[in-house]
Order: structure tokens, then sequence, then C-alpha cells
């Protein structure tokens, strides 16, 4: 029985310990900032390219292809029953409010919690967490803190560019096959409900990006023996990130 | 009084008894070397000395307090009034030399940036200043982490193997960190497997037997301060 309670408290344990490093992370960087610490300026810069723009060679893509999936759904619909504005009105909202957000939360799972997880393992290898500590430094500030803030800023740049690449990519097979123009899909895509389900979209966004972060921290944290022990907490952070994401997006959809 | 000391520490790692009940005191400006084989626990020595690790028993106390008894954020003060070489560099790779030194202070005033090109000179450092530390080689980053562990002017030098692998300078190492605390009066606890380099350094030298503190004949010499 305590054996179960003790396994069944893990996962709290490790979440409990996430969400500490993320808060002391965020603190801690924005205390950096404030004095004006120029090493964490650089730092910020340097995860910039790693967590905001690098990722978009692969998630705009990602996002068009999506796109252009359900816009062959959409279009076969249409061209079945001919019923434009449901259609559209319903295509437009499900894509920006729970399609691309939950395309661009897998990336960042893939992305985000798996390169936490490699990183602190690897500093802790290097013994880097200890030198921070024994510098008197808060590890977490230093080594969480950059990547932190440039994941938080990546959710709305990513969400908005995903968007519309997920827009362009859904007007093409609705113009090839249902015959449906630009400016019609447009008016339905950019009108002012699809901005509202785009800001829902990005919310949902923001928590997917935080839900990987805290599991790649938390994953992360865990001291590391050897090499291959990275390797091992990466897949861990990445599975566990998965499962963390569809249960917030299930849970969203349900009480929203 | 002393800048630290261990009393009764034991320490337990699986089922082997690292450390056992190691009574050690370090005072103000002395200068103490624990010589130990490979995996006798010297580095261990180092962790439960700055807190990073809890013994199973004993106390240690560092710059007086009981680290037991201090939260993070005072185990984090008391730290930073010690210098620290890590056996096989702690050096953050993805920061430039003078980065990692910056790191090592609590601001960058105009001073600071002096002490840090002036360590960087004495270290044989400057042209490496804007190097990655992943990018150095061994004995530049032993000589880097030399001079972290004295950019903050500090009351305490806990030196762990400081010259491994920086064998073509290590005659001129051990002349300049001696002269960085001999004169200035600065403790040091040198965790070490060099007879020698224990004997020239310090004033009283141990050894770690079987995870006890066995005290050695004194020392040769008290090394020249000046020299």
């Amino acid at each position: 029985m305590a054996a179960v309670t003790g396994g069944a408290l893990k996962p709290v344990a490790a979440i409990g310990a996430g969400l500490w490093l993320t808060a002391r992370a965020g603190s801690g960087l924005a205390r950096r900032l404030w004095r004006g610490e120029s090493l964490a300026q650089r730092q910020l810069a340097d995860s910039l390219p790693v967590h905001v723009w690098r990722p978009l060679r692969t998630l705009l893509p990602l996002a068009a292809l999506a796109g252009i999936i359900a816009g062959i759904g959409a279009a076969r619909l249409l061209a079945l029953y001919n019923a434009q504005i449901p259609v559209l009105t319903a295509l437009a909202d499900v894509l920006l409010r729970d399609v691309v957000p939950l395309l661009v939360g897998l990336f960042a799972c893939g992305s985000v919690s798996v390169a936490l997880a490699a990183r602190l393992g690897a500093m802790g290898l290097a013994r880097e967490i200890d030198a921070l500590e024994a510098l008197g430094r808060d590890p977490a500030a230093h080594a969480l803190g950059p990547a932190l803030g440039a994941v938080l800023l990546s959710a709305p740049i990513h969400m908005c560019l995903a968007g519309l690449a997920a827009i362009i990519g859904c007007g093409l097979p609705l113009g090839l096959i249902a015959n449906v123009g630009w400016p019609l899909w447009t008016s339905f895509a950019l009108s002012h409900d699809a901005a509202q389900a785009m800001l829902t979209g990005m919310g949902k966004l923001l928590l997917y990006a935080l839900i990987a972060f805290v599991i790649g921290s938390a994953v992360g944290a865990k001291p590391a023996r050897a090499p291959a022990d990275i390797g091992r907490r990466a897949i861990t952070a990445f599975t566990a990130g998965l499962l963390g994401i569809f249960t917030a997006a299930a849970l969203w959809t349900a009480l929203a | 009084m002393s800048v630290l000391a261990f009393e009764g520490v034991s320490l337990i790692l699986g089922q082997a008894r690292l450390l056992d009940r190691i009574d050690l005191r370090v005072g103000a400006g002395e200068r103490v070397a624990i010589l130990a084989d490979s995996g006798a626990g010297k580095s261990w020595l180092l962790r439960l000395a700055i807190g990073l690790a809890a013994p199973a028993s004993g106390t240690v106390t560092l710059m007086g307090i009981d680290l037991a008894d201090a939260d993070a954020d005072t185990r984090r003060l008391l730290r930073a009034r010690c210098g620290m070489t890590m056996q096989g560099g702690s050096l953050l790779g993805d920061l430039s030399v003078e980065e990692n030194l910056r790191l090592a202070l609590a601001g960058g005033s105009g001073g600071a940036a002096r002490r840090i090109d002036r360590l960087l000179l004495e270290f044989a450092l400057e042209q490496a200043a804007a190097t990655r530390a992943d990018a150095l080689s061994i004995g530049q980053r032993r000589r880097a982490e030399l001079a972290r562990a004295f950019v903050r002017d500090p009351d305490l030098l806990i030196l762990d193997e400081p010259f491994e692998g920086a064998f073509a300078r290590s005659d001129a190492l051990e002349a300049q960190v001696r002269r960085r605390v001999v004169p200035q009066g600065r403790a040091l606890l040198l965790l070490t497997q060099d007879e020698g380099l224990a004997a020239r350094l310090c004033e009283r030298v141990y050894r770690l037997e079987q995870g006890r503190l066995v005290q050695q004949a004194a020392a040769v010499t008290v090394p020249d301060a000046a020299s």
C-alpha cells in the first residue's frame, strides 16, 4: 500500500519540483534583467534563436501541411453540402483555437522539454550546476531563466506565424477543390471571431509551452550519473510532456 | 575562529561509509592539505564543506555558521566568501572565460572589470578572455578555474586537484597560487594526491585513509610569501 502511494506521489512531487524550478527561473531572470546584468541579456539573446527562430523552419511547413489536411476535409464537405458559412466558420475556428495550438504545443514538447532535460543533465555531469551553487548563484535563474524567457516570447510569435501558415495551407485545397476564392476564405479566417479564436489558441499555447518547460526542468533536475542517463531523461521528458499537453488540451476543451 | 570546521562528520554512499567521524578545523589564514587516493572521498569533502551535500552525521560549520541550520540563500552567501576549484573542472561551457569570472562577482563595476583583467593577465589568459570555456585546452581551463577562484577575494580557498592537467605550467601556477594565498593570509584547504604539492603549500597535512583523517608529519617548509 505504501509503495502504491509512493508511486502515485512521485509524479506529483516531480510536477511540484518543476513548478518550483520554473518560478525560481522566472523570478531569477527578472531580477537579473532588472539589475541590468549584461550576462543575462546575452544569455537571453542566445536563447532566442534556439527557442524562437530556429523552430520556425520546421513549424511553418508543419502548420501549412496541417492546414492543407484540414482544408481538403472541408473542401470535400463543401462539395457535398455547399454550406459555406458554417463550414468555413467552423474550419477557421477549430484551426486557430485547437489544431494550431496543439501542433505548436507538441512541437514545443519535442524541442523545449527534451532540450531542457538534456541540457540540465549535461550541466549536472559537467559539474556546472555545482559550480553555479559554489559561486553563490541560483542555478535555476542561470540555467533555466534565459530559456524560460525565450519560450514565453516564442508562444505568441509561433502562434501568429503558424496560424497564418495554416490559413494559407488551408486556402489552397479550398480554392482548388471547392472553388472557394482567397477573398472569401480570408473573410472567415481573418474575421473578428477568428481573431478571438487565435487569442484563445495563444493562451492554450502559452499553457502547453509552460507544461513542456515544467516537465523538462523537473526531469532534467534529477541527477544524471552517466551520459546515457541524459538520453533516457530526454525520452522521459518527451513522453511525459506529450501526456501533460494532451491532458491540458482535453481539460481545456471539456471545461471551455 | 575557524573558517571551516568538520565535527564528527560521516558520509555513507550506498552501503559504504566513505567518511567516518571526520574532525577538521581550518582557521583564518591556515593552510591545510588532505591527501587521498582517487575515490577516497576528497571531492565529497569539498561538497560537504560548502553545503552541496549533507553529512549522514556530524556538523559542518562554514564561517562560523552550521550549514545544517542555514537556508539556501544563507548557504549561497557563505559560498560567495569562498573560492573553489573542482576536480575535472567546473567552468560553464557556454560562457566565455571573462563571463565565467564575471559570474563569480556580484556586480559589474569598473573595479570588478579591472580585477578580472588583472587575473586574466596573471593567469596568462588575456588572449583567451573571449573564448568559450568549452573551447579551451585542459591547461587553460585549469588556469581559468583558478583565476575564478580568486576573483572574489575569498576568505577561504578550497582547491580540489587544482593543477591537474596543467602539467606544462604547474610550477608557475603553483607560484601564482602561493602569491595569492600566503601574503594575503587566506585560509586554504587543498585536496590532492600530490604529497609534494601539499608539503610545499600547506602547514598541516592529513591523509584520508579508509574514511578517517590521519595527520602527517608537519610540512617540510612554509613557503616564502614573496617567492
